[in-house]
Order: structure tokens, then sequence, then C-alpha cells
């Protein structure tokens, strides 16, 4: 047992912290998909060298405080850089061919292009149900038809995993930016993590050559491994927003003074505050049990991770709700963190694996070990 | 950083739940029932060498280390052990005896560590006062020096294993001007004249822990009776609070996992609508709401330990986060299990009705939640 980081744990974000040091974290809401494009590019390019990205792929406790070290500046900003290296990266690493992941792993890992992932759809519940994408099959490939709901950075990917049903299973069609049938929607206009870019696609009698395309496969565990890889991502994004919320509203309650007294002197106010920072390191000790027992190939970790992912991304919520409480009327106003981070965390409750989902598997999980 | 327990670690772990089924657990009913306290289980505690377990070979313990003390505690909740049982054998073996161990005389090291960890004798620790809870500094409790003697008087409310104890750990003041730096702690004898207990309170939870006031009437102590200097008591006091957040702790979460056990089992035994009712969403929801808060509690309470182990000073904040954490977050888990058990979880039978009982009293002694709130708040 050790509950101090190892030098090697924390390397990783010592390296982003590094970088955030020297260049503070961009505004991102309100650019256009052209500035934004541009402006994460950016920052891929200067985490790659540390090795940021192309941990995405690999995961564990490292990554974790990495990208938690990220989200308390921006969860945008994290969302943004590690959908395409976390969520299309381990796909390809995989599942994906020598050759797919030769053409594609590169630019994703280090700061080139963007990726997506293309699975959620309206109306499905992608698991239980068939998708309504399909896959015919051409030649030696597949035509693509269907629609996919609005997915994380979507608009601005370089390259794209789009997951559709094939007479003989499913299938994952990697299509760059700009293929033929394949149109994006509109950018979906969000209550938060604008800085992130959702956007739908339209896929109408899309070709895809068979040297791009993952499976058959045999079975849909690609589906739920896809929903953790996610979940992983967005218990980093809610540890993000329950520092950011913390430190903004300890900072403002000490500081604000009523009656002749900070208002954290105050127990409405300094309790309040006393039991988000319950929450907070809760959460992180949860989380970073998680990230750990998934790295040692523990028995529990996939219910663990169902319990982080449940505690933190509700806590976040609750934190930057309280948080936003104590700014009062300075929270209210749009274009400060704690607003920002009261939006941006709704997302992290809904995204992945749903709160409701979740607590289904570990209730299934439960009643499997006893 | 890095979760696992060592080897030993868990093979003790295992010795102590094996232990702790087959001769404690069937007990525990029937003296939570009638609020007895079991001494004889608290002997067989003693003989398994629980009650000593981190004190040197020398004075009756196993050098055992804090993580393994703490492990040892969330296995005996693990087992089924009552609340009641578990808080009596924290409060002897870390509020008493810890606080002697740690700064008494060798001589009184000597004397009562050793009965102390064989469970000869039972040790209770007297802070609190009818006129002083939360505010410690506030009691009145007085130990005034005459001749070659300490004579005290006051009173001291709430003392877990009050009626039982051949031995207590008093806190009194000794300068009665000054707050905290006027606490001392003296060891006082059963039968000493002028110390009594009161009557066991009638408790709603935690039972099987005798509960009781203390009473003072020109008790006269010998001077050697002093543990650790004059004016350091409220200091004394403090070192507990890490044996309190980490061991006494960690029995209430080992019992909320045992608790889950429990659920599991009973949800999917017991049928309604023509299927078990572990297959309704709702019920896999309760499940998973207690599964979650052990999972989150077990890291806060064995961060606890693990400092200690490293010989770091207490970290107030993360010790209050813990405090706190399984304090006010149990109420909901330990009411999702009564629920989960329908109207069977109304009656004393089962067991989880006992276990949202005990758990009441998490948020209320060692320091209550808003105390916790008090000592965050100002620390941020
Ligand atoms: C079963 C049981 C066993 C116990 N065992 C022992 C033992 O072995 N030894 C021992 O010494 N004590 C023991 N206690 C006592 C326990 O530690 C106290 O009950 C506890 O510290 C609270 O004190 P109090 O009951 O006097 O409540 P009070 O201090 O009177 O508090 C009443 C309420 O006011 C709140 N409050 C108080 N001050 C503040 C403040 N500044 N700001 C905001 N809210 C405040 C409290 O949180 C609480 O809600 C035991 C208690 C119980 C119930």
């Amino acid at each position: 047992m050790d509950y101090d980081l190892s030098t090697e744990q924390a390397a990783l974000r010592e390296g982003v912290r590094r970088v955030l040091k020297d260049a503070p974290a961009p505004e991102l809401a309100g650019l256009d998909a052209g500035q934004l494009k541009q402006a994460l590019l950016a920052w891929a390019g200067r985490l790659a060298p540390g090795g940021f990205l192309q941990a995405c792929r690999s995961g564990g406790l490292p990554l974790l405080l990495a990208q938690e070290a990220l989200a308390a500046v921006s969860p945008a900003l994290l969302l943004g850089l590690a959908a395409g290296p976390q969520l299309l990266g381990r796909l390809l690493a995989r599942y994906g061919t020598p050759t797919q992941q030769e053409r594609l792993l590169p630019a994703l890992e280090q700061g080139r292009g963007l990726g997506a992932v293309a699975l959620g759809e309206t109306g499905t519940s992608p698991g239980p149900d068939s998708l309504q994408t399909t896959a015919a099959p051409q030649g030696e490939g597949y035509v693509l038809s269907g629609s996919k709901g609005s997915l994380l950075g979507g608009p601005l990917a370089d390259w794209l995993a789009v997951a559709a049903e094939s007479p003989t299973g499913l299938v994952w069609c990697l299509l760059p930016a700009g293929a033929p049938g394949l149109r994006p929607g509109p950018r979906t206009a969000t209550l938060g993590l604008e800085g992130a870019a959702f956007g739908g696609l339209e896929l109408n009698g899309c070709p895809v050559p068979a040297e791009m395309v993952i499976g058959p496969l045999p079975d849909r565990g690609s589906l739920a491994a896809l929903q953790s890889w996610e979940d992983e991502l967005l218990i980093a994004a809610g540890l993000g927003v329950l520092a950011r919320s913390q430190q903004a509203a300890a900072a403002f309650a000490k500081e604000h003074r009523s009656g002749g007294k900070p208002i954290i002197a105050y127990q409405e106010v300094g309790f309040k505050l006393a039991e988000t920072l319950t929450l907070q390191q809760t959460a992180q000790l949860l989380a970073y049990k998680a990230a750990w027992a998934l790295e040692s190939g523990d028995r529990e970790a996939g219910a663990l991770l169902a319990c982080a992912k449940v505690f933190c991304c509700e806590a976040a919520q609750r934190v930057a709700g309280e948080a936003l409480q104590v700014l009062g009327r300075a929270g209210f106003a749009r274009g400060n963190p704690v607003e920002e981070a009261y939006r941006d965390a709704k997302y992290l409750t809904i995204a992945g694996v749903s709160m409701e989902i979740s607590r289904q598997h570990i209730g299934e999980a439960v009643l499997a070990a006893y | 950083m890095d979760f696992a327990f060592t080897s030993e670690q868990r093979m003790f772990a295992e010795q102590v739940l094996r232990f702790a089924k087959n001769e404690i657990v069937p007990r525990c009913a029937e003296h939570d029932l009638n609020s007895r306290f079991d001494r004889e289980a608290f002997n067989r505690l003693g003989r398994f060498g629980l009650l000593g377990l981190h004190f040197p070979e020398e004075l009756g313990g196993s050098g055992a280390d804090v993580v393994t003390s703490t492990l040892a505690g969330y296995a005996l909740g693990l087992a089924g052990v009552d609340g009641g049982l578990t808080l009596s054998y924290g409060a002897h073996t870390y509020l008493c005896a810890d606080t002697i161990f740690a700064h008494g005389t060798d001589e009184q090291r000597r004397k009562y560590v050793p009965r102390l960890a064989a469970g000869e004798w039972v040790g209770c620790m007297g802070l609190t006062e009818p006129g002083a809870g939360s505010d410690v500094a506030g009691l009145s409790t007085r130990a005034v020096q005459q001749g070659d003697s300490w004579v005290l008087n006051g009173a001291k409310m709430f003392i877990t294993n009050g009626p039982v104890a051949d031995v207590a750990l008093v806190y009194a003041k000794t300068d009665p001007q000054a707050r905290h730096a006027g606490i001392s702690a003296f060891i006082v004898e059963k039968g000493t004249p002028g110390f009594s207990a009161g009557q066991p309170l009638k408790k709603m939870g935690v039972r099987a822990s005798p509960t009781s006031e203390l009473f003072f009437e020109d008790c006269r102590i010998p001077l050697d009776n002093l543990v650790g200097g004059e004016g350091q008591g409220f200091n004394m006091a403090m070192r507990t609070v890490e044996w309190d957040r980490s061991t006494l702790l960690a029995p209430m979460v080992g019992s909320m996992e045992y608790v889950l056990g429990k659920c599991a089992a009973y949800a999917k035994q017991r049928s309604q609508f023509g299927r078990p009712i572990a297959q309704f969403q709702a019920i896999k929801h309760k499940l998973a709401e207690m599964k979650i808060f052990v999972e989150a509690a077990k890291n806060l309470v064995f961060r606890i330990a693990w400092c200690k182990d490293q010989g770091r000073p207490l970290n107030h904040l993360e010790a209050a986060v813990a405090k706190l954490f399984v304090g006010d977050w149990s109420l909901g888990p330990s009411n999702e299990a009564l629920l989960l058990h329908g109207g069977y979880g109304y009656c004393h039978e089962y067991e989880v009705e006992r276990a949202f009982r005990d758990c009441r009293l998490a948020p209320i002694g060692g320091g209550t939640s808003e105390i916790q709130k008090m000592i965050i708040s100002r620390l941020l």
C-alpha cells in the first residue's frame, strides 16, 4: 500500500503542468470550427513531445493524473485533445490491422490530426439495440448509409471511425474527413463544453475500401470497450471540474466579505465548502483506485470504474452547483470558471455509460460477486 | 500509489474474518437486542490478540502496523460483528490503552497495557461531559493536587465501556483558567473511592456497547496516575484522532460491506411479481449506492492508517474528510439496505436493521459532522 505518487506516476502530469505554465489555456468557447481546430492542433503539438497523446492510448494512473491537471484548467481542451487518441487510438490499437495502425496512429499521437468515433444514433441505444447505420458489401469493401447523432469532436475530426451493421456483424469503418458520401451535420449548440465541438454525421452511400474496415467483429465487445474508454476520459474531466469549482469557490469565499468578515467564516458558506472538498478528495481517491485497478488487472476493475464514474461525475455536478451558489451573482454572470464548470458537468453524467446504466452495471457486479 | 495490501495483511484479515464469523458473530444479535455487553466475546478478542495488536510483544501485543490494525477492524465489520462490540473494542484499545502506551511512564505501561491488551481489564476514555461535548476545551471536571494525591471532581457523559471499565483514562482541568492548555489526563481505577459509573444509557444503536456517565466526588488518586505532562491532555486526546479515523471507522465501513452481501443474497432469494427482486432496476440501484459508498470510504480510512504508518503528523484535513464522509454518506446506503428488505428490514431479526441503527453514531461520536466541517473550512 502506498498513498503517495511515485515519480514515474507523476511524471506525465508534471509534463502537462510545465506546458500549462508556459502557455495559458486558450479560451475555446466562441471560436468557429476553423479557429477551434487550429487551437486544438497547436495544443496537441505542445503536449505530444511529452508523450501525453501517446499515453491516451495506454491509459493508467499517470494518464488520469495528467488529464485531471489539464481538465482543471479546461475540460473542453481535455476532451477536444484526448478524444482522438483515447477513443479512436485505442480502437485501432485493439482491433485495427497493422496497416490501419500505421496509417492513423502516428498522426493522432503526434498531434498532427484530430480523430473521433461515431457510434451513437438518434433513436437507438448502442449495446442492446442494433445500429441503424448499415454497411452493405460492395466489392471488397462496404457502402455506408445512415446517420450518427451529435458526437464529440465530430465536426473537427480528420479521421472518423463509424460503427455500422454489416450482414455478417459489426464493422468499424475508418473515414477521412471529406470522404465522398460523408456529410458532417452542423455544429450542435450545446449547454456546455462549447470548446469541444459536437456535431452529427450523414452517410449517404459512402464507400469504404476493405483495408479501411475493422471487422466484421464476432461480438459487440468493442462497443462496451469504447464506452469504458470514454468513461475513463469523463472521470478525468469530472476531477477537473471538481478542482476548478472548488478552487474558484474557496478563493472567492476567502476574498469576498460580508458583515466585516470573509464569507468563508460563516458556517453556511464554510461548511458548504467543507462538504464539496470532501466530495472532491473522495472522488479523487476513488478515481485513482479505479485507474490503478485497471492498470494492475484487478478483477474488480470494471466495477470500480463504474463506481468512479458515478461518484466523480455526480460529485462534479453537485460541487459545481454549490460553488456557483457560493459565488452568488458573480457566479451567475456568464464567463467565469464556475458557471462554465456547472454547464460542463452535465455532459459528464450523460456521456459514456450514463449514470443510470452505470448503477445497473454496479448492481449486477455486486449480485455476481455474492 | 498502490492500493494493494501485502499478502501477510490479506492472510491476517482472512484469519480475523474466520475467527469472528465462528466465535463472535453467533453471539451478536442476542447481546444487541438485550443491550448487554458481551464480556465473553471481548475476552475472545483479547485471546485472539485483537485488543493489543499494535503494541510491542513485551507489552502483550504483536507489533502490527496501523494498516494491519485497521484491516483487522474492517474484517470484524465484514464478518458481521455488531457496531456495539466493535465500538467497545475500539474505545478500549485505541482511546484508552493506546493513550497510556503512547504517553504513559514505563511503570504505567507495564501495569496497564498488558492487562488491557489481554482483555483482562476493560478500559474506557472520558472526555465528554454533560456540559461539554463538541467544545472539548470547555470541560469542567477538576483535578487538584492535594499532598500526595490528585483529587478529582466532576462528571463525564456518554462514556463507552463506562459501566464495565476497570480502568478509566479521564481528562480533567488542572488549570481552570486555561482552555486547551489546562487539560490533563489521569488514570482512575475501578473501586477508587469517589469514582462511580451511572446506569447504562438506553440507546438507539451500538447497544452491546455499554455507555454511561462517570462520577467523581472527591476522588483521590496517586500523583503517579497523571498521564503525560500537566496541561498535555488536549494534545494527547488529539493524538487519538488518527486511531479514531482509521481503526474506529474501519469496522463501520466493513459492516456496510457485510450488509451489501446480505442485501445481494436477499435480493436473489426474495421473489415478487414472479421473479427475484434482484431483477428490478431499482434494487440494483440500491446495491450500487452501497457499493459506491464502501469503495469510496475504504480509500479514505486506509489513507489515514497508511500515513500514520509512515510516521507523518496527522493531516487534520484528511482526517476530517474521512470522518465526515463516513459519517454523513453512510446514512443513505444503510437506509437503502433496510428498504431493500421491505417490512423484514424493519424487524430486529434482520441485521440490516441493526446496521441502520448502529451507523447513526458515525456522524456524532468522536466529533460530530459539524465539527469536521468546522475543521475543514478553517483549513481551506
Ligand atoms: C454511543 C456514544 C458513545 C460515545 N463514547 C464516548 C467516549 O467513549 N468518550 C467520550 O469522551 N465521549 C464519547 N461520546 C461522546 C461524543 O463524542 C459526543 O456526543 C460528541 O462529541 C458530541 O457532543 P454532544 O453530544 O455534547 O453534542 P453537542 O456538542 O452539544 O452538539 C449538539 C449539536 O450542535 C452541533 N454543534 C456543536 N458545536 C457546534 C459549532 N461550533 N458549530 C456548529 N454546530 C455545532 C453539533 O454538531 C450537534 O449537532 C459518545 C457518544 C455516543 C453517542
